[in-house]
């Protein structure tokens, strides 16, 4: 049996995970990092940067958004999703290896399969894996020495709740390392509880210059979309679990390569229990058909259906679109009621579909309303996708100023402004949206209408 | 050679180095550039905001503007005042220093500057003719304004708040925003004339709440009120701060799928009454609380002794809708009993009209009822031709502001404590984002060229803009509150 003490063996390890992780966001969860990208609107330029450094997490929640912007492109959204798991992993080796006599590697996998668990849950945005390598890099980074590194987190403390959130606090569970150390134990506690004081202060103190709730505040703002007090444990325990890790290893009497293999196996088996349960078919039903749509493949639309009876109405709606787009049904199959935009937009999701749909079908109104809703139900947000359809459905309907407002916005985004400038030609120039071979025939069904809708 | 790398662009990679690059580069750099070689030209700049031929008050924060073409890349403008002074600005946009702004408008008090506009687009200057502003001899006497900043949207909305903004600089600050109270909507803030220590805002969803604020103290009630069977919705100030009356409304929507056309708001029942601050009692009368009519809109008059009201025969709906009209009613009102008269006079008829009336707000010196005129309904705001109107309570005469009016909305508006100015909402630059605009009005009751609320860079600031401006007012003072404690009371339901 192969000890796994050299690097060259680890970065193996570490390497058969990375192609794991990119296989799964590549092949099997694409749909899941379409969905965060177009849950969001990224705009290159310094007001969005400002706004989001006036609020606490801010500089984590533009990294996080930069970063989910790419996610557009999912070969690099995958790349970037297994960066991210693979620096947690390799930052976790770095504190094992500063703080245990005995470190294994395969217990540095833990935090990333955690979270990697975690974000299986779409309304946990990416602000919290990249507070996690940043305060995970700031962990590594701490003085050796013990007096140091007390000045050193309670500088942090403050900065680094404004810069990255609430899980600033990693740095004070990991200051509480030093109270093994009997005859400084005294010490260490005070400067530990004067941290603790410092961070509570701080985040009360910031309540009455921020707009947001106190919960919110300890939850973090960014974290997640609801904001839920359950992620303030979450990230606790994945804290204390981060910082408990280095003992883990103490636990075993002595160095084992069948507890170094065995660890693996168990560790894999963990994986493999723990991530699908994060990522159930249910959850994902919407948010799959949704990149189908929005993708217009007809045929694995068609094929999924057949192999599980859609359960939403948005999905059979889609379902039955797809019939009828590839000749397998007639457009009397698509029951009317279905269209009834409050049957169909019951979630975001599906907001989304409706969107799509309406505008496949002709109803620039009803897809227009569908996309403002979709942008709506963003958290603290709009979305590049929804706002491009506005953007699109103004101009059909001949309301250019309006489009241009959003054109010049998407033209500050980085994979939507190659369209925006596209869409350009057409402000002032009816003729060529006349000739554009889907806007000018929306307009000319826009142009007839008379139907009302009540 | 930059110009050259940035060409060379194309592709996602170098687009993103390139965007990275421009942005940093903005930041770093202030590229402008001075005059020479001017072909002048027999013509007006085309600047947006269009802020040729506007009146403004004393104070009134820089009218900062830019080329409405966007192929110019530098701007320089020379101000000169007609009783003295002159400043210069030069860049992208014309950012004129706020205190040497505020001394030109003081030293010409009542005159009017002169600005001469020169713009340099593909390295050519042009030289265009001047223009002028007026500055008014009357004050604003307001500090600023208070509005909601709303999403554009049909149901859902992410974030909305409720700001003030001082007129005299740039500066917004929050009131109280829906980041603090989750999924809240806020609503319909209505300060007492232009006093920011008495006013009345909505909360509605889940912890939904009508906030009343008199000298300073809060009163959260139920957003439902039991007695009414509904909630208090429009609401408008008696002078003396005691009463304040409110419309009743239950409010539907619908949406088109019909051209130029998205949504349509009415009342399938409405009426008004008057909350008596004092007592926290509500005072109802059958007058205004009819079972075949809606009543809407109330609004006190300058003195409180009417109370003025909108009011539509009830339909079916929503087939009828087009079809409810209001005319705009008055009744007496005695502030020692709290109790309103016993008939009501109907100032504007439908039947004579033909069109809608809705959101009176007379004057506070008496003089003049402003309102805005639809072909039906009242909900103003997604009805293109709807119109401020202006009724002269001395002769009875009433006329469209063609001053003002626009071919879109102008939906809501209300007037300065000296009756002076009045702002309003309008959709004219696009159709659909609802932005504020001023204007002053004459003793003979005409009013000037609206002008839009200034920003520091108007351009930039309007086109990132995804919200609309919503029930603006004037405010004498900023209003110090502590939303912090408010919002808290807000979401643990805490209600008087």
């Amino acid at each position: 049996m192969m000890g796994i003490d050299g690097w060259r063996r680890r970065w193996l390890l570490t390497v058969i995970a990375a192609v794991g992780i990119y296989a799964f966001w590549l092949y099997l969860y694409p749909f899941a990092m379409l969905w965060r990208e177009q849950m969001q609107l990224f705009l290159w330029n310094s007001d969005f940067l400002l706004e989001r450094l006036c609020v606490p997490g801010g500089l984590a929640r533009y990294a996080g958004e930069l970063l989910v912007q790419l996610f557009y492109d999912i070969m690099i959204g995958a790349l970037i999703m297994t960066l991210l798991f693979v620096t947690i992993q390799r930052l976790t080796w770095l504190l094992l290896r500063k703080e245990s006599e005995r470190p294994y590697y395969f217990l540095s996998f833990i935090p990333a399969i955690c979270l990697w668990y975690l974000i299986g849950d779409v309304n946990i945005l990416m602000t919290l894996p990249v507070a996690m390598v940043m305060v995970m890099a700031l962990m590594v980074l701490l003085p050796r020495k013990r007096i140091p590194c007390f000045i050193c987190s309670i500088v942090a403390i403050p900065l680094g709740y404004w810069l990255i959130g609430p899980v600033i606090v990693w740095t004070i569970l990991y200051n509480l390392r030093w109270l093994k150390e009997r005859e400084s134990r005294l010490g260490s506690f005070l400067w530990i509880l004067a941290m603790t004081i410092l961070y509570l202060l701080g985040v009360l103190g910031v309540s009455w210059i921020v707009p947001y709730p106190l919960k919110e505040l300890f939850v973090g703002v960014g974290y997640s979309v609801y904001g839920d007090e359950k992620l303030l444990y979450i990230v606790l325990i994945l804290g204390i679990t981060v910082v408990a890790l280095p003992y883990i290893g103490q636990l075993f009497r002595s160095e084992s390569k069948f507890i170094e293999w065995g660890g693996v196996v168990a560790i894999v088996l963990f994986g493999l229990l723990l991530i699908p349960q994060g990522y159930r078919a249910d959850d994902y039903e919407e948010i799959e058909y949704d990149e189908m749509l929005r993708k217009g493949l007809w045929r694995l639309i068609i094929k999924k259906s057949k192999q599980k009876e859609p359960t939403t109405a948005a999905c059979l709606l889609t379902a039955k679109y797809a019939l009828w787009h590839e000749g397998q049904g007639s457009q009397s199959q698509i029951d009317s009621s279905l269209l009834n935009p409050n049957v169909i937009m019951k979630s975001q999701p599906s907001a989304f579909m409706a969107s799509e749909l309406y505008f496949l079908m002709g109803m620039v109104n009803m897809s227009q309303r569908a996309a403002f809703e979709a942008m709506e139900a963003v958290y603290c947000n709009k979305s590049a996708r929804a706002l491009k359809r506005l953007a699109e459905t103004a101009l059909i309907t001949g309301e250019d100023e309006v489009a241009r407002k959003y054109i010049s916005i998407l033209d500050e985004t980085l994979y939507y402004s190659k369209w925006a400038r596209e869409a350009r030609q057409y402000l002032g120039h009816p003729e060529r949206l006349e000739a554009h071979p889907i806007y000018g025939r929306l307009r000319f069904s826009y142009d007839i209408e008379e139907v009302e809708s009540l | 050679m930059i110009t050259y790398i940035f060409r060379k662009g194309g592709k996602y990679g170098v687009r993103g180095i390139r965007i990275l690059l421009a942005y940093f580069l903005c930041i770093l750099s202030s590229c402008s550039s001075n005059p020479e070689n001017v072909n002048s030209v027999d013509a007006l700049p085309e600047i947006y905001p269009d802020y040729t031929d506007v009146t403004i008050p004393v104070g009134l924060a820089p009218l900062n503007f830019g080329m409405a073409d966007e192929d110019y890349t530098t701007i320089d403008v020379e101000v000169k005042g007609s009783k003295c002074g002159s400043i210069h600005a030069n860049g992208e946009y014309a950012d004129f220093d706020i205190d040497e702004w505020h001394q030109l408008l003081e030293q010409n008090k009542g005159g009017t500057l002169t600005f001469s506009v020169c713009a340099e687009k593909n390295g050519r200057w042009t030289g265009f003719k001047d223009f002028t502003i007026s500055v008014s001899s009357f004050p604003l006497g307001e500090w600023g304004i208070t509005y909601r900043r709303i999403p554009q949207s049909y149901e859902l909305f992410s974030q909305m708040g409720l700001y003030q903004r001082n007129l005299s600089n740039f500066e917004e600050t929050p009131l109280l925003v829906n980041t603090q109270t989750p999924d809240q909507c806020l609503n319909c803030h209505t300060p007492n004339g232009t006093n920011p220590d008495q006013y009345v805002f909505h909360v509605r969803g889940e912890h939904g709440a009508t906030a009343i604020c008199t000298e300073g103290n809060i009163r959260l009630l139920k957003a439902k009120n039991e007695f009414l069977g509904g909630s208090m919705v429009y609401p408008f100030w008696h002078p003396s701060g005691r009463y304040c009356a409110f419309s009743t409304n239950k409010t539907s929507q619908m949406f088109h799928t019909k051209k130029n056309k998205r949504i349509e708001v009415y009342d399938t029942s409405s009426d008004v009454f008057i909350y008596d601050c004092k007592t926290n009692r509500i005072v109802c009368d059958s007058l205004i609380m009819t079972k075949t009519w809606a009543e809407n809109t109330p609004a006190f008059s300058h003195d409180g002794k009417w109370l003025y009201f909108t009011t539509a025969l009830q339909r079916d709906y929503p087939a009828n809708y087009e079809k409810v009209k209001y005319s705009l009613c008055r009744v007496s009102f005695n502030e020692a009993t709290g109790k309103i008269g016993q008939e009501a006079d109907t100032l504007i008829n439908t039947r004579d009209t033909g069109k809608s009336v809705s959101w009176p707000r007379p004057s506070y010196d008496g003089r003049y009822l402003m309102y805005t005129q639809t072909d039906y309904g009242y909900f103003t705001i997604w009805h293109p031709e709807a119109d401020l109107w202006l009724l002269d309570l001395k002769t009875g005469e009433r006329r469209p502001m063609e001053e003002v009016n626009s071919e879109r909305a102008e939906s809501f508006h209300n007037w300065s404590a000296n009756s002076r100015w009045f702002l309003f909402t309008s959709r004219r630059e696009n159709g659909l984002y609802t932005q504020l605009f001023f204007s002053s009005i004459n003793e003979h009751g005409q009013a000037t060229k609206p002008f839009l609320l200034p920003q520091r860079n108007p351009r930039q600031y309007y086109r990132r803009l995804m919200y609309s401006y919503n029930t603006p007012d004037f405010a004498s003072r900023p209003i110090k509150r502590d939303t912090r404690t408010l919002a808290t009371r807000i979401i643990n339901d805490q209600r008087d």
